[in-house]
């Protein structure tokens, strides 16, 4: 009866195992974002212990406030051609290291190193790199082309945080991609051969269906991952000139830790959090897999 | 008479002892404060956010601690960024370090946390005596209702750098040519310019920061502002943003601006340009100087230091602000004393901070020691300490100097008329506040 009791079918082995996680995810997780969620409905700051509840106040400043639109809409920019350019690369990239080609896992390293620079180093690296006279501009001029003010122009503030991101994202969707490449069973490949099939004919029919879970995945984390990354456009453009390269989450860290605004920043912090939200809902139903 | 002769040994070495310590600087070196608390007490502080800065705090704590055996400190080096996140959070919450360093515009936001100096840690009976101990109107900042809640550990304010062997290249006398006003900047400039072949600026006469933070122009714009004997913000902390006063301080800006773009200031080195004879003039305070050595050390003898041009060429021109030392309110008393004990010790060793890091502490003894009298300028950056226009007391700096910064880079790098980028100035800085 004891054995029983303790034996490997009872259901609340399941309930212990997940208990631990339960609990940090709460303590960590679904508590802090409640208490912000609270936090955006009162007027709290940190140079005030005393905080008003202030109803959606907090809300209806944000739909006035231009810097709040502008970070917006640059957010709209740099998460849209980031995501777009760590895709499409990763994927060209996973394909081609999914090859058998000799020293296959050197090259697997050398793609996969900027993701594991340490994250503060990649602004200032690419700093230099987005100097009038460096390395960036020079190559462009080797090409023919115009060199460009990368850091202080509102163009091209915006351009170079989307290169130095997806410098960093892409090998991580590489990876992603690989991994689902992998899965795809060689017997498809063999097959459409055998019927004729070219490459671009196999990569449409086979690879690319094969790999929308992959996808899926792909896409919810380069959203999240590019959402909220604020470091980088802190630390290159300090979200200049004129707030031109201020993203959500630069908005949100100024706000609440610069102005001391802790009600307004969680109000403008549950906004991005329901864009996220929002962006992974319909990649879901967008990548749907029929069962 | 071997015992007799041991007492007057051992009397002599105590006098000697007394001496020395009497003689190494300030009021604590003497011996702890009547009233310093017993028992076991720790100390947990985040220090200065440079390694230099750091090691001397260091030094100075060791001290202390043999004066304080049943004190331990637990001190960190604490760059400026994330110690305020850190400070941000915890303070508010109860927690944080016991004593802590912090940039002076912050100190509006931190104040309801702080506790005010001790004078008794100090040895002293009064506020009014802690105040003696340091230069005229320099702990106005850090004053509250006639207390004060923080102390320096360094404060500068910004004084001309100039780059001897390349201003005398181009003709140039000092101290006959050196600019007093922004106009006379601007004429320089033209003269110091040079580019390469290829249409490259090599030399630039005068570099403002514009990628190594928003203070390095926001205070520049508030000090102009206030050498003019207006305000950024009146009594009420309405902003005064388009002044006639503020108007003449953007005109430093647009008519100092040249190839803006090209430098490589950063803000973990801010005084790059100027060390790579990018800029023939530069501006910082007194640590500047060592600062930029460690960068190139070939300017070692090479820089001369001026006054900060003004407007009028008067004094005044430069802002005054400085890295603090405060005390958790949320600290039991017993820590609280010994916190300012602590802050005493350090701050009443300023020439020793000078003299390892070139950054100055604004308390009198400092100006006193031969080895700070004997350093080149120093009467420069005193009289800038004295003359400087201190920063705006409001809880809302963090927005006015991001106004700022947008108003300036709209000026600069997307020639707007100074008027309406006054104008927006104004009407930003107002909707960052909520108003």
């Amino acid at each position: 009866m004891r054995r029983r009791w303790l034996g490997p079918t009872q259901p609340w082995w399941g309930a212990a195992f997940t208990a631990p996680v339960l609990v940090l995810l709460v303590c960590f997780k679904f508590w802090p974002m409640s208490y912000a969620a609270w936090l955006s409905l009162t007027n709290a700051s940190l140079t005030d212990r005393a905080r008003r509840f202030i109803g959606v106040s907090n809300y209806v400043r944000l739909s006035h406030d231009t810097t709040f639109i502008g970070a917006l809409e640059t957010t709209a920019r740099y998460v849209g051609a980031t995501i777009a350019v760590s895709m499409v690369l990763g994927l060209a990239l996973a394909v081609l290291i999914n090859q058998k080609v000799p020293a296959r896992g050197v090259f697997r390293t050398l793609l996969f190193l900027p993701a594991v620079v340490p994250l503060i180093v990649v602004p200032i690296l690419w700093q230099f790199l987005f100097h009038p006279y460096g390395l960036v501009n020079n190559a462009l001029k080797a090409l023919g082309l115009h060199p460009v003010n990368w850091l202080l122009s509102p163009q091209g503030a915006v351009g170079a945080l989307v290169v130095a991101t997806a410098w960093r994202l892409t090998p991580l969707c590489m990876v992603i991609y690989l991994a689902g490449l992998q899965s795809i069973p060689g017997e498809l490949y063999e097959a459409a051969k055998v019927d004729g099939a070219g490459a671009v004919r196999r990569f449409q029919s086979i690879t690319l269906p094969m790999l929308k879970p992959t996808l899926l995945v792909v896409v919810v984390f380069a959203i999240t991952l590019t959402v909220q990354n604020f470091v980088l456009a802190l630390v290159m453009t300090g979200g200049g000139p004129d707030n031109a390269s201020t993203t959500l989450s630069l908005f949100v860290y100024q706000t609440g830790f610069l102005g001391f605004q802790m009600g307004y920043a969680s109000a403008a912090a549950l906004v991005m959090l329901l864009i996220i939200v929002a962006f992974t809902v319909v990649s879901l139903r967008a990548f749907r897999i029929e069962e | 008479m071997r015992r007799s002769r041991l007492v007057l040994v051992a009397t002599l070495l105590a006098v000697v002892l007394s001496a020395l310590l009497l003689g190494s600087g300030g009021r604590a070196a003497r011996s702890a404060p009547p009233g310093f608390p017993t028992g076991s007490i720790t100390l947990t502080m985040f220090g200065s956010d440079e390694a230099p800065g750091f090691h001397v705090e260091e030094r100075l704590i060791a001290e202390w601690q043999q004066l304080h055996p049943n004190v331990t400190v637990q001190a960190q080096q604490t760059p400026l960024g994330p110690g305020f996140q850190k400070l941000s959070t915890q303070l508010p919450s109860g927690g944080g370090p016991t004593l802590f360093a912090v940039f002076e515009p912050w100190i509006e936001g931190f104040v309801p946390y702080m506790v005010p100096a001790i004078p008794a840690a100090f040895g002293l009976a009064s506020m009014r005596q802690i105040y003696d101990l340091y230069l005229p109107h320099s702990l106005d900042a850090q004053s509250r209702g006639g207390a004060i809640y923080c102390l320096p550990n360094s404060a500068p304010a910004w004084s001309l750098l100039v780059n001897k062997p390349l201003f005398t290249a181009a003709s140039l006398r000092i101290p006959e040519d050196i600019p007093r006003t922004w106009a006379q900047v601007a004429a320089l400039q033209k003269k110091l310019t040079k580019y390469d072949a290829n249409g490259q600026l090599v030399r630039r006469g005068f570099g403002i920061r514009y990628t190594a933070g928003p203070q390095w122009y926001a205070m520049l714009f508030v000090a102009t502002v206030e050498s003019q004997g207006a305000r950024v913000l009146d009594r009420d902390g309405t902003p005064l943003l388009t002044s006639p006063a503020a108007a003449n301080a953007m005109r430093v800006f647009q008519e100092n601006a040249v190839a803006p773009t090209i430098t490589k200031d950063v803000q973990t080195s801010p005084y790059q340009d100027f060390a790579d004879g990018l800029d023939v003039m530069s501006y910082g305070g007194a640590n500047a100087v060592s600062f930029a050595i460690r960068l190139n050390p070939d300017l070692k003898g090479n820089v001369y230091v001026s006054q900060l041009p003004s407007l009028s060429g008067k004094p005044g021109g430069s802002p005054k602000y400085s890295f603090d030392y405060c005390v958790n309110k949320n600290a039991s008393a017993a820590e609280q004393f010994a916190a300012w004990s602590l802050i005493d010790y350090i701050t009443s060793h300023g020439v020793v901070r000078f003299m390892n890091t070139g950054s100055i502490t604004p308390r009198k003894n400092v100006f006193e020691a031969p080895e700070v009298k004997s350093t080149p300028f120093i009467e420069v950056f005193k009289n800038e300490l004295i003359y400087a226009q201190r920063l705006p007391q409001t809880r809302h700096w963090g927005q006015l100097q991001a106004a700022i910064q947008n108003g300036v880079q709209k000026v600069v790098f997307k020639n707007v008329p100074v008027p309406q980028a006054l104008q927006e100035m104004q009407q930003e800085y107002l909707q960052a506040i909520g108003k």
